[in-house]
């Protein structure tokens, strides 16, 4: 057996767990159309006094919340509680007696997952385009080929992050609580439900140094605001800085919560 | 036994039940608090940005914005605290067939249901962040409270939180046709948060919509109108009575689907 071949079978099950509750994400992205009808009326009361917000009209917001809303869908991590469970119920002993790295095991899995909600998430995308452009929306389509590699780098930068915040459960016992505060938190910080310059100079300020800006708003901001090359590959260069630190820090968070780790139940 | 006395020392239980659990589980209650913060903080961030815009939405100022986010905020605290998670329940039971367990016992089934479990973790920070941003928005609007306002306020509210109740189990109950309702419970979530903002920037059908035929926009909007003063007498009325036919409406549907329940897995 090659060294490889354990991670391709973890990249199948993956693929396979994400087949088997396709429904489940696609009814999640449904549901998440009903928080946007609100957004819908709010937003048409705000800009019917004012046309122009913070270089944003009417349209320009509403396409920016309905591609944000598919975008952090699709990159949203939902791992935690498999890790979690993993360390406090004793399962990860399995993986120090065998030949598997955890880290690898988790990282193929993932991928295998997110083929399936790649799909998913270009077929709605191909849809609402259409729907777009008869409500005279414009994407920035030449830009298309960047916006993917943006938001491979963005899958892979958030990986780590929901890495780093799972393994708080070597710690913690519980940790529902956390992994859900973290999730609204980190959302809102990287633009997943409005664009951060909403939120105001000083704010947006503080916003664009973090990295989670890169999860989602950078990406978008490819696809909507068809920002210049040099910008984006300036966007490129800090999202790897980025995965490089947060990688380090997963290291060190993960190697520290191992000496931690007490095996229960197993 | 007489039937009264013995539901109160049921509830009683319930309750001295769920303090137990607490006290032996404590993480539980920091996760319902810290991950209630973050969902407090969520609808803070929509208020904010709202605010920054610092127009007038369809004539509400904004200090009245922030009075009617604080007013959903109180009856959040009682949603989230009181009937979701037995709602959450139901669906599990009737999925695994641990409802068998109840529907043996010598009360009632809707009783049981209903108030089994409470999240006053949950409700804290509801109750503080919100009852702090309605008095703070009923101060910066400069409105006199008259005691006469002040009792239809707190009728309104009762009737807000029947009426929350008996829409909300209404809506669980597909759960004994479906079977899996994840995303049934997120739109469950999303449509409470329709009350977040004044019901008049919604268009006029929906209002009336929201009014007479699932009288949404009666809980959280209506006792605010009317603690301001700004709500005519007969929709008061309305608002008050229409608490009544729901519940007797949930009941019926209670017993109707109940006839459902094939006892999974047993």
């Amino acid at each position: 057996m090659r060294r490889i071949d354990k991670y391709i079978y973890s990249y199948k099950v993956g693929f396979q767990s994400a087949t088997e509750y396709r429904m489940d994400f696609i009814l999640s992205i449904f549901a998440s159309i009903f928080p946007i009808f609100v957004q819908y009326f709010v937003w048409k009361a705000v800009f019917s006094a004012t046309p122009v917000y913070n270089g944003y009209t009417f349209n320009s917001m509403m396409l920016y919340i309905i591609v944000a809303t598919v975008v952090s869908r699709f990159v949203s991590a939902g791992f935690e509680y498999e890790i979690s469970s993993d360390i406090k119920n004793g399962h990860l002993s399995r993986f120090i007696t065998m030949p598997v790295s955890y880290l690898f095991f988790r990282v193929f899995r993932f991928l295998g997952q997110k083929i399936i909600h790649l799909v998913i998430c270009a077929l709605i995308l191909i849809c609402l385009s259409f729907i777009m452009k008869m409500l005279s929306f414009e994407l920035v389509y030449h830009q298309l080929f960047l916006f993917i590699i943006s938001i491979i780098l963005a899958l892979i930068l958030n990986f780590i992050i929901f890495y780093i915040v799972s393994t708080i459960s070597f710690w913690m016992a519980e940790i529902w609580g956390v992994v859900i505060a973290l999730r609204l938190v980190i959302n809102i910080a990287s633009g997943g439900i409005l664009p951060i310059a909403v939120f105001g100079e000083s704010i947006a300020s503080v916003l664009n140094v973090l990295p989670f800006k890169y999860t989602i708003s950078f990406p978008l901001s490819i696809l909507l605001d068809d920002i210049p090359l040099g910008e984006v590959m300036e966007g490129f260069a800090l999202q790897c800085v980025w995965i490089a630190v947060f990688a380090i820090l997963a290291k060190i968070a993960w190697d520290r919560g191992m000496k931690k780790y007490i095996a229960a139940g197993g | 036994m007489k039937p009264y006395p013995k539901y109160y020392l049921v509830f009683k239980t319930f309750l001295k039940n769920n303090l137990i659990g607490y006290m032996e589980y404590r993480a539980n209650f920091f996760m319902e608090f810290i991950s209630e913060i973050a969902y407090v903080a969520l609808k803070l961030v929509y208020i904010y940005a709202i605010f920054k815009t610092g127009v007038s939405i369809n004539g509400n100022s904004s200090a009245y914005i922030l009075a009617i986010g604080g007013n959903h905020m109180i009856l959040t605290g009682i949603f989230v605290g009181f009937f979701m998670m037995n709602f959450l329940d139901l669906s599990y039971r009737v999925r695994d067939g641990t409802l068998d367990f109840l529907i043996t016992k010598p009360i009632s089934l809707q009783f049981m249901i209903s108030f089994r479990s409470f999240q006053l973790g949950a409700t804290i920070p509801n109750f503080v962040i919100g009852i702090a941003m309605l008095v703070i928005g009923i101060r910066e609007m400069g409105v006199e409270i008259s005691f006469w306002n002040f009792i239809m306020y707190l009728l309104l509210m009762i009737s807000s939180i029947i009426l929350t109740y008996s829409i909300f189990l209404i809506m669980q109950l597909p759960t004994f046709w479906i079977v899996k309702t994840d995303a049934l419970t997120n739109i469950m979530e999303s449509i409470w948060d329709y009350n977040n903002m004044p019901m008049n920037i919604y268009g006029k059908r929906i209002i009336i919509g929201g009014i007479f035929f699932i009288p949404l926009f009666v809980i959280s909007n209506f006792p605010l109108l009317a603690l301001t003063g700004q709500l005519e007498s007969h929709l008061m009325i309305w608002g008050i009575g229409v608490s009544v036919p729901f519940l007797i409406l949930s009941r019926i549907l209670w017993k109707t689907a109940i006839k459902r329940y094939s006892s999974a897995s047993s």
